[in-house]
């Protein structure tokens, strides 16, 4: 069986989830221009959409027929020679009526595990947890005479501990992807140290086509993303807690998170992405991590903030849920106050958190300077003023970024990763900075 | 000509669309009668009424398309109750409908069955995405051919014209005349409040207009501002007799008169004879300038069909203000420009001002009247007494459907006291 073969007959396990649609939607793609080519014209292919309930599979099937024919319409140009053959599509509506038409065809939506025991090709993206994950790998592979591959999204959870768990002999790859996967052009990869070479083809052959960046991690839970991110959070709650001295605790979080955004010239603070990430991910993600590692790695800020209900996350239209933040059209417009876990207008803090950073140095936005052609010089200037300023702000800024610095040569010398580079990549394509942690900016 | 043949009362709508910061696609946006009523009842006030009128043409080219819509001439009575049954005809010839419909007016005075003939073009392409929209205006060409034909199937088409252009007089000396071509045209629109480019700030237009084409996003000879706008609206015009002028009680002044027009149509099931010569268009400006009497170097300003750069470089040569293989060169040195020694689409033409297809004809007489009647406001250029004509050219198709006019400035005749005595 070549690797092509394997995309006749796919299985998405969790296909109804936030990660799951995406890479459902890209195999959709994959396979509805696979079949246009020899030697599969005219063959079958099967996409099994696997989730828990009939509700989220519809909600799936109307996600995918607009993303669908959204992609369809932007690339009608390159449809329409993929149609070449088919006399009767004439006009670009015949063409990306078909391709949607035909890509749903091989969509089947179900709630009933047994669809994967015919597949060749797994990609599974269920709940962060290991014991399920390797529960639901094991059923599959036991009943499946295919001798499947596995490709898991896992972000956290060490490939070996779900090889070993679900006994798949080797036939599984790490390929993580960022939110949202349609979007988001970084796909992480984890080989197993004994890897089976046609698992990685498979996977780079994915990411050429889909135009992803495949950045390389070791096998060492967290890998390079989460490992990070998971770093930085402790880094942050720690300065938060030791600014309770001087701040009040919303003062005090609204100054770390606009500390990160506006200073870092990030797309967002710390604390919003968390709450983006939502909190109970972060906090399950970090006792993963802390399970397999020897390193101690802990945060009980976020078992706290649990306890008392503070969940943040996105609601099932995409909109952010109240976290540390409560939001207004997309803007976070009022802060939380732990203590009393009640929100506060930030128009109210935000004078007292700029007197205190009180930054001199002429500030970009993040938006700004996404789009500017110049970036890389307004940065550098940024940081070079950043640097020779004496304001509370400029200091925080300035350990803020070596301390992240030192997290991903952390990362380099604990080998999560082979080079920093790699945790550049991750941290400009994954997170959306506009520049890596391992820098020159403030040495 | 039997008759005198006179234009009056000029209207354009908005050219809405892209551009306009009124204009969001996700909104409902005004409809064909919004347009056809606007247009009519404006050109009517300019005539004191609608009892004036003698009859009707609108133009338009795909309303049972883009619209759902046929069967336009019935809403010219919704413009005024007392157009209501008299007689009201709409004309099609793809993006020559607006041509066509000041051509058939022009008949009716001609043959003496009318005095007043209110002519429109209307056309409202919005209501469709631009991939959807391509396939209704692929109609334009012969319908066996688009399978075949690229996804935009006519910037596909101009592509063509412009790839055989650039391989036989170079690439970057047609992109040059090209890029010269979309400056002058947005720097006319940002002098005209209808036009859809009015609001235009980009600073670096010949910059813009210099960027490399990408076939694998679009076609591979032209970049989308090569390209006219995808737009919503109207334009009308009363055409009149001498008798149809007093019925009216306009002023003389206030009137251009149309002293040549032709109509040329080639083969829609054929390709071009030559990719690098509109030769319909040839043949239909040779006619319209033969039957007015005059020489191109008695042309004060001329509106012509710039649905691509490329058709503008190429009018260029087809009305011969250049040889063959020239028209790149005479546009890039500025002879096209609106101080130049013939200023072309002084209002932004199809590519700034806007293409409402079916509108288009009529609404480059209207730019022509406003012209030679010193009403084009800030767009208005000098209109020299011994240079007192006009030119428009409005193609249908691939050069397919052509009508060209020739108009003249009246100038009232001042008795000296010699010829007194």
């Amino acid at each position: 069986m070549s690797h092509l073969d394997r995309f006749r007959n796919i299985s998405v396990l969790g296909a109804a989830g936030k990660m799951g649609s995406g890479i459902l939607l890209l195999n959709v793609l994959h396979s509805a221009k696979l079949m246009h080519h020899a030697p599969y014209i005219g063959e079958t292919f099967v996409i099994n959409a696997i989730d828990q309930s009939f509700e989220r599979l519809q909600g799936l099937m109307d996600y995918l027929k607009v993303q669908l024919q959204k992609w369809a319409e932007k690339n009608i140009v390159e449809l329409r020679k993929l149609y070449v053959n088919r006399a009767h599509l004439i006009d670009n509506k015949d063409i990306i009526e078909a391709f949607v038409f035909e890509a749903l065809s091989m969509v089947k939506p179900t709630i009933n595990m047994e669809a994967a025991y015919h597949s060749t090709l797994i990609f599974e993206a269920i709940i962060e947890d290991e014991n399920i994950k390797a529960g639901v790998l094991k059923n599959i592979n036991d009943n499946n005479p295919n001798s499947p591959y596995f490709l898991t999204n896992t972000s956290a959870i060490p490939i070996k501990v779900l090889n070993d768990k679900a006994g798949l002999d080797g036939r599984i790859i790490g390929c993580h992807f960022y939110n949202p996967p349609a979007v988001q052009k970084l796909i992480e990869v984890v080989e197993l140290d004994q890897a089976i070479p046609e698992l990685a083809k498979i996977v780079n052959g994915l990411a050429k086509h889909m135009n992803k960046l495949i950045v390389p991690a070791n096998d060492i839970a967290g890998f390079i993303g989460n490992g990070f991110f998971m770093r930085e959070i402790i880094y942050a709650v720690n300065l938060h807690n030791s600014l309770l001295k001087e701040l009040s605790p919303a003062e005090a979080l609204l100054t770390v998170d606009k500390l990160s955004h506006e200073l870092l010239i990030r797309p967002m603070g710390i604390f919003q992405l968390m709450g983006y990430v939502g909190v109970d991910v972060c906090s399950l993600i970090m006792k993963v991590m802390n399970r397999h590692l020897d390193e101690e790695l802990q945060c009980p800020f976020l078992d706290d903030l649990l306890s008392s209900g503070i969940k943040g996350g996105q609601n099932a239209d995409g909109t952010q849920r109240d976290g540390f933040f409560k939001y207004q059209k997309g803007k976070a417009v009022e802060v939380l106050d732990i203590p009393s876990l009640k929100y506060i207008d930030i128009k109210t803090l935000a004078p007292r958190v700029d007197e205190f950073l009180s930054v001199q140095t002429k500030v970009y936005s993040w938006n700004q300077l996404s789009r500017s052609k110049y970036k890389e010089q307004h940065i550098n200037e940024f940081f070079t003023q950043l640097k020779a300023e004496k304001s509370k702000g400029a200091q925080l800024a300035k350990d803020y970024l070596l301390a992240m610095k030192t997290i991903a040569e952390q990362l380099l010398t604990n080998g999560i990763c082979d080079s920093t580079e790699y945790v550049n990549d991750v941290m400009k394509n994954g997170f959306y900075y506009l520049y890596g942690p391992v820098n020159n900016f403030i040495d | 000509m039997q008759r005198r043949v006179f234009i009056v009362a000029g209207y354009n709508t908005v050219s809405l669309g892209s551009g306009r910061s009124e204009f969001n696609p996700k909104k409902k946006n005004p409809g064909l009668e919004h347009y056809i009523q606007e247009a009519g009842r404006k050109t009517l006030e300019q005539i004191k009424g609608a009892v004036n009128v003698d009859e009707s043409v609108i133009g338009n080219f795909m309303a049972s398309r883009f619209n759902n819509q046929a069967h336009l001439a019935a809403f010219i009575p919704s413009i005024d109750p007392e157009l209501k049954y008299k007689p009201s005809v709409r004309v099609e010839g793809a993006c020559a409908s607006g041509g066509l419909a000041v051509m058939t007016g022009v008949k009716s005075i001609l043959a003496g069955t009318a005095d007043v003939v209110l002519a429109l073009g209307v056309e409202v392409q919005n209501t469709v995405k631009a991939m959807y929209g391509a396939d209704y205006l692929a109609q334009a060409d012969f319908y066996k051919k688009r399978k075949n034909g690229h996804a935009y199937f006519f910037p596909g088409k101009f592509s063509d014209r412009a790839g055989a252009y650039a391989k036989a007089w170079g690439e970057e000396y047609m992109r040059k005349g090209m890029a010269k071509w979309y400056v002058n045209c947005i720097e006319n629109a940002r002098l005209c409040e209808t036009a859809q480019e009015y609001e235009n700030k980009n600073e670096r237009l010949m910059e813009t207009g210099l960027l490399p084409p990408d076939g694998s996003r679009f076609v591979d000879n032209l970049n989308y501002t090569d390209c006219s706008k995808v737009s919503d609206g109207a334009s009308s015009i009363a055409i009149v007799s001498e008798e149809g002028l007093k019925r009216c009680g306009v002023s003389i002044e206030d009137a251009i008169e149309l002293v040549g027009f032709a109509q040329a149509e080639d083969n829609i099931m054929e390709e071009p004879v030559d990719y690098l010569e509109l030769s319909t268009t040839k043949a239909a400006v040779q006619r319209a300038m033969q039957m007015a009497g005059i020489s191109k170097e008695q042309l004060a300003t001329v509106e012509t069909h710039d649905c691509f750069t490329i058709a503008g470089v190429l009018a260029t040569e087809a009305i011969g203000f250049a040889d063959k293989g020239k028209g790149a060169a005479f546009v890039a040195e500025g002879n096209t420009a609106r101080n130049g020694s013939i200023p072309f689409n002084t209002t932004g033409g199809l590519i700034a001002w806007g293409h409402p297809t079916g509108a288009t004809g009529v609404h480059q007489v209207v730019t022509i009247w406003e012209q030679l009647t010193g009403k084009a406001g800030s767009a208005q250029i000098e209109i020299q007494n011994d240079k007192p004509y006009a030119l428009t050219v409005n193609m249908g198709g691939n050069d397919k459907t052509v009508v060209s006019m020739v108009f003249k400035k009246v100038i009232k005749k001042i008795i000296s006291l010699s010829q007194l005595k």
